[in-house]
């Protein structure tokens, strides 16, 4: 890819070949100090949540260094061990049972609806597309409670029902939009030749846009994962036991604004609950990068 | 005519289902209910009772706070989304090609968004606009006395506007994932004809680009309208001094959950929905003049 | 190549989380059962209730450490009661709040839970959402025995029991009395009046370096302080019946003049820097740190400064007294306390797990005045000797304010929101973005249209 623009500025560009691309190089240079640079102001808080993790609890907050004087495994011992004899194998256990379940339910139902706004004709599709707008617009604290009574009468709650149900009823409007914009930009010369070949919508869908919307799956995918992952509101109204909570329950449980809070745990499995949001990043993107460009749409 | 209704939605309704079952029972019903809530005195504990437009008059009327929250709502939202688009677009396009380590760094810019609203953050966005903060450190530099960006009134909004532009992880991958779908051949063909990376941003990029702006665009304005988590976090569930940092949404939940309103909660909700839908029927507006489909 | 990895992941993920589904199925089933039985012990209720096999559904709010504590009692409870299963149902203080509602709201509030009285009690009181326990109390189910009178009435709403304290806590000055000694002053005495106190401050903040503090400003810090102050004036906050604020203008311009005063002087923080100090972890509060030497806390609190402190002596100060006002003190009891759901459909079982965790010798004494000291006399007898030293502090300086404050009282509905106003003008004065007589007039027309609803 790099190439291309580099023919490009070949040839657009009238003057010698080597002056420019010393200029070139300089700028890539350039480009490339900046970007370590704001990696470092990103990485920033990470490096201090590594540091506070290893110190003990005093120190905390009273050294300012990202190098901890005396370095302590303790945090990380202590804090597996969890809460209420339940340790952080469960809450991981916990947090992927969520959080996979709702990638699964988000990519099904949100494509499905997704592909039905963008290319299918249908009675009142307009209403209901600014419905679906408009779902997102109302804050979720008004909603709770009709919601938490009908979750209540399913006897559904302390289960991960009332957080995993709804992403198979594609409630995550946020998806169905961004799988809106994404398969509109697929050409429809596409549709139309398969629709030659004789195949229909459900095929149409599943042979060729599904495959092709790949960068908008991953992206639901990561969001999915790291949303579901760290949605602490209705994790906490609708998982009341210890043994039912996520990784991100239980570190709110370290903390307790009327009394004595446990910092350092709460820092070492902070770092910890980042891996597995980082490693499935990390896994993804690459397909994300690749995207459309070597899936074949040529 | 039913079965010529039929005919024509029959499969559309089969990709539909879920999210009309989902819609309708979750957001729907749960929406009409608030309606109905908002025209009442509820406290969650007893029955609600009918007290006709009363909330919304002392709403626009006589509760300060409610404009306050207006007001910050309204400039972390028009100074905040649009800074945050910029920087994810402009680093979206940069690590989209043509850097050393790509990858590593795309994974390093999206550390942020990772952290998500977490207490660990909320603990460090103290330690770093705190008195004792390194941000003063970086200050001092310019001359600048040292003080408490986080607690005082005129600088702490903007500290939850510095979060949320240093969280633009997520409109950035989907603006990468955006340029990805961008076939390769057209940049191909244009550079066959000369053409210079201004030429290739502005004719093929951006054209091209439109519909995912668009959605970043609406999404994070309807985001920002209801942000809460940062400032519940960071505020430790109050406003903030003075107010300063008192959301829509976090007055919204004050409100319904610490003095026990849901009836005002819920017309607060509705109100909000009528600035939302607003300002998202405007962008659906412009949108005809200026986002392109391939369809 | 790729899409079939993508598929590959996908069916992989599938595959597990169908497992996982169908395990997490099963324990729906289980919790249905569970209600089921419930609601089956009700209608059997009449004959034997000790032998069916019962769940009672347990919340409280608390940290890990208090969770142990708690987990340490239901267990000790089954244990002595092998047909009953606690439910535990543990939060943190921010999170507990905001659910109970919802429960409530929802019809599935848990059986027993905590409630503070002094900061939500009649927002729960006035509405039937709590069972009365006079008629378990006469069942036997709930013993009172050696109960001070005056904690049971702080539980008491229109002659109905509705609530037991867990604990008993009242606003002091936590005080660091090696760093004050450090400093060449002596500590006050346990008892000390406002202009004593005022003089006193201004002698500490003469001695302290920059950066240092001696005390915290209360009027940024809640509604503690100026309650404290008009009731030692014979006020209250709010007229009983809410409907209107229980003092006069005078009271608060003065309030506000006092610690005012104490801003410029430096005795207190510079109002940023106490902003500040609202929203930082108890461990990085100017207390903590050692840079200041009176905490405004309730006296529970003050054996984790002790524990933050480490080395320091700290002893506890009672909060000013006015030797010329009605009463000498204005301390409210801050009442932690356990209730029963009026939905519950094990209430009998209930109750005797709520008289078990108050009175109980064993259970209390894993407790050990966690949530403040115990409102009975037989329990204190029980802990005297294994308390923590600053707990046993607590307890003489409870001893010597109960004598002379007013009775306590519960804040009627409406409450809150006047506290959030009164935050909110107290910080308008603080930032000097109002005079003191502007908020004054502000507030009170402010309230007026609150209150006149």
């Amino acid at each position: 890819m790099s190439n291309t623009i580099n023919q490009s500025n070949v040839t657009s560009s009238s003057k010698p070949t080597s002056n420019y691309s010393t200029k070139k190089k300089i700028f890539e240079s350039v480009k490339f100090i900046l970007l370590l640079l704001g990696a470092i102001v990103m990485l920033y808080p990470v490096m201090w949540m590594l540091s506070s993790s290893f110190k003990t609890v005093d120190k905390i907050f009273t050294e300012v260094g990202l190098w901890p004087s005396e370095i302590t495994f303790n945090n990380y011992l202590q804090g597996w061990e969890g809460i209420s004899g339940f340790t952080f194998s469960t809450f991981y256990l916990n947090s992927f049972i969520v959080v996979g379940l709702s990638i699964l339910g988000n990519i099904i139902a949100c494509s499905m609806a997704a592909y039905a706004f963008a290319r299918l004709d249908f009675t009142f599709k307009k209403i209901l597309f600014a419905v679906m707008l408009a779902s997102m617009m109302v804050p979720i604290h008004v909603l709770l409670i009709p919601q938490y009574i009908l979750f209540n009468n399913l006897n559904w709650i302390n289960t991960y029902l009332p957080l995993v149900v709804p992403k198979f009823l594609a409630t995550d409007a946020f998806f169905i939009f961004l799988m809106v914009q994404f398969i509109r930009g697929i050409p429809r010369e596409l549709d139309n030749a398969a629709r030659v070949d004789g195949c229909g919508p459900v095929q149409i869908f599943t042979r060729i846009i599904f495959p092709l919307m790949t960068p908008a799956l991953v992206t639901t995918a990561i969001f999915t994962f790291i949303w579901t992952w760290n949605d602490f509101f209705s994790q906490f109204i609708y998982l009341s036991n210890p043994e039912k909570w996520t990784v991100t329950l239980a570190l709110r449980g370290f903390l307790d604004t009327m009394g004595e809070s446990m910092w350092g745990d709460m820092f070492a499995m902070s770092i910890l609950s980042l891996i597995p949001i980082f490693v499935f990043f990390i896994a993804f993107q690459k397909l994300l990068i690749e995207g459309i460009s070597t899936t074949g749409i040529k | 005519m039913i079965s010529r209704f039929w005919h024509k939605n029959k499969i559309p309704l089969l990709f539909l289902s879920p999210w009309l079952i989902g819609v309708t029972i979750l957001a729907f019903i749960p929406m009409i209910a608030s309606l109905y809530l908002a025209f009442t005195n509820y406290n969650m504990l007893q029955a609600p009772t009918w007290v006709g437009l009363e909330n919304f008059n002392t709403m626009l009327n006589s509760d300060s706070r409610f404009f306050q929250s207006l007001k910050v709502t309204f400039i972390y939202v028009f100074l905040g989304v649009p800074l945050q688009l910029i920087v994810a677009f402009s680093l979206a396009t940069v690590l989209n090609r043509g850097v050393k380590g790509l990858s590593f760094f795309r994974a390093i810019y999206y550390v942020p968004s990772i952290l998500g609203p977490s207490v660990a953050i909320a603990v460090l966005w103290r330690q770093l606009f705190g008195m004792e903060g390194i941000f003063n450190d970086f200050v001092s530099i310019f001359g600048l006395e040292p003080q408490s960006w986080i607690s005082d009134p005129s600088t702490s909004l903007y500290t939850l506007i510095v979060l949320l532009v240093w969280q633009f992880g997520s409109p950035m991958v989907i603006f990468l994932a955006g340029l990805k779908q961008i076939p390769s051949d057209l940049y191909e063909a244009a550079a066959i004809d000369g053409a210079g990376p201004a030429y290739m941003l502005f004719k093929i990029t951006l054209p091209l680009i439109t519909p995912i702006i668009f959605f970043n665009l609406v999404m994070q304005i309807i985001g920002a309208f209801q942000a809460f988590t940062p400032a519940y976090i960071i505020g430790g569930g109050t406003g903030g001094t003075l107010d300063s940092t008192l959301f829509y949404t976090l007055y919204l939940y004050i409100k319904a959950f610490t003095q026990f309103e849901m009836g005002y909660a819920s017309a607060m909700a509705w109100f909000l929905l009528v600035i939302i839908a607003t300002f998202t029927g405007l962008l659906f507006l412009t949108a005809r003049k200026w986002v392109h489909y391939q369809d | 190549m790729k899409k079939k990895l993508l598929l590959l992941l996908m069916l992989l993920v599938t595959s597990i989380l169908i497992i996982a589904c169908n395990g997490d199925e099963d324990t729906v089933g289980e919790d249905s059962e569970g209600t089921d039985n419930g609601s089956g012990e009700e209608s059997n209720d009449e004959g034997s209730a000790s032998e069916e096999e019962v769940e009672i559904r347990f919340a409280w709010w608390g940290n890990t450490e208090r969770d142990k504590k708690y987990n340490e009692i239901l267990d000790l409870y089954e244990e002595q009661n092998p047909n009953v299963t606690i439910i535990r149902e543990p939060s943190t203080w921010n999170d507990y709040w905001p659910k109970l509602s919802t429960q409530v709201a929802g019809g599935n509030a848990p059986d027993i839970f905590g409630l503070h009285l002094l900061l939500y009690g009649n927002e729960y009181f006035t509405k039937d959402v709590i069972e009365p326990l006079d008629s378990y109390v006469d069942q036997g189910l709930v013993s009172l025995e050696g109960w001070d009178q005056s904690v049971l009435d702080a539980g008491t709403y229109n002659g109905d029991l509705l609530a037991l304290a867990k604990g008993v806590t009242i606003q002091a000055l936590i005080t660091n009395k090696s760093k004050i000694e450090g400093l060449g002053l002596d500590a006050p005495p346990a008892e000390i009046s406002y202009e004593d106190f005022k003089d006193y401050a201004a002698t500490a903040a003469e001695a302290l370096p920059d950066g240092e503090y001696v005390t915290v400003d209360p009027t940024l810090i809640g509604e503690h302080g100026i309650e404290m102050w008009v009731r030692q004036q014979g006020g209250s906050l709010l007229t009983p019946d809410g409907s209107a604020l229980g003092f006069e203008k005078e009271h608060l311009t003065e309030y506000w003049q006092y610690w005012a005063e104490m801003r410029e002087m430096g005795a207190v923080p510079p109002a940023n820097i106490s902003a500040e100090q609202a929203g930082v972890p108890e461990e990085s509060t100017l207390f903590a740190q050692g840079k200041q030497l009176f905490q405004d806390r309730p006296t529970n609190q003050a054996k984790m400064f002790a524990d933050l402190l480490g080395d320091a002596e700290l002893a506890i100060t009672r909060y000013p007294v006015m030797e010329d006002g009605e009463f000498r003190g204005g301390e409210q009891l801050q009442v932690p306390a356990i209730v029963m759901s009026q939905n519950s459909d094990v209430k009998e079982e209930a109750a005797k797990l709520l008289s078990f965790f108050v009175n109980d010798l064993e259970a209390t004494k894993i407790y050990s005045a966690e949530n403040g000291l115990p409102g009975t006399e037989p329990v204190r007898e029980n802990l005297e000797g294994s308390l923590h030293p600053m707990d046993q502090k607590a307890v003489e300086h409870m001893n010597l304010v109960t004598e002379d404050i007013p009775k306590t009282t519960i804040r009627p509905e409406g409450a809150v929101q006047i506290t959030e106003l009164y935050q909110s003008y107290s910080e308008q004065v603080a930032f000097e973005q109002m005079t003191i007589d502007e908020a004054v007039d502000a507030f009170f027309e402010e309230a007026a249209t609150i209150l006149g609803q």
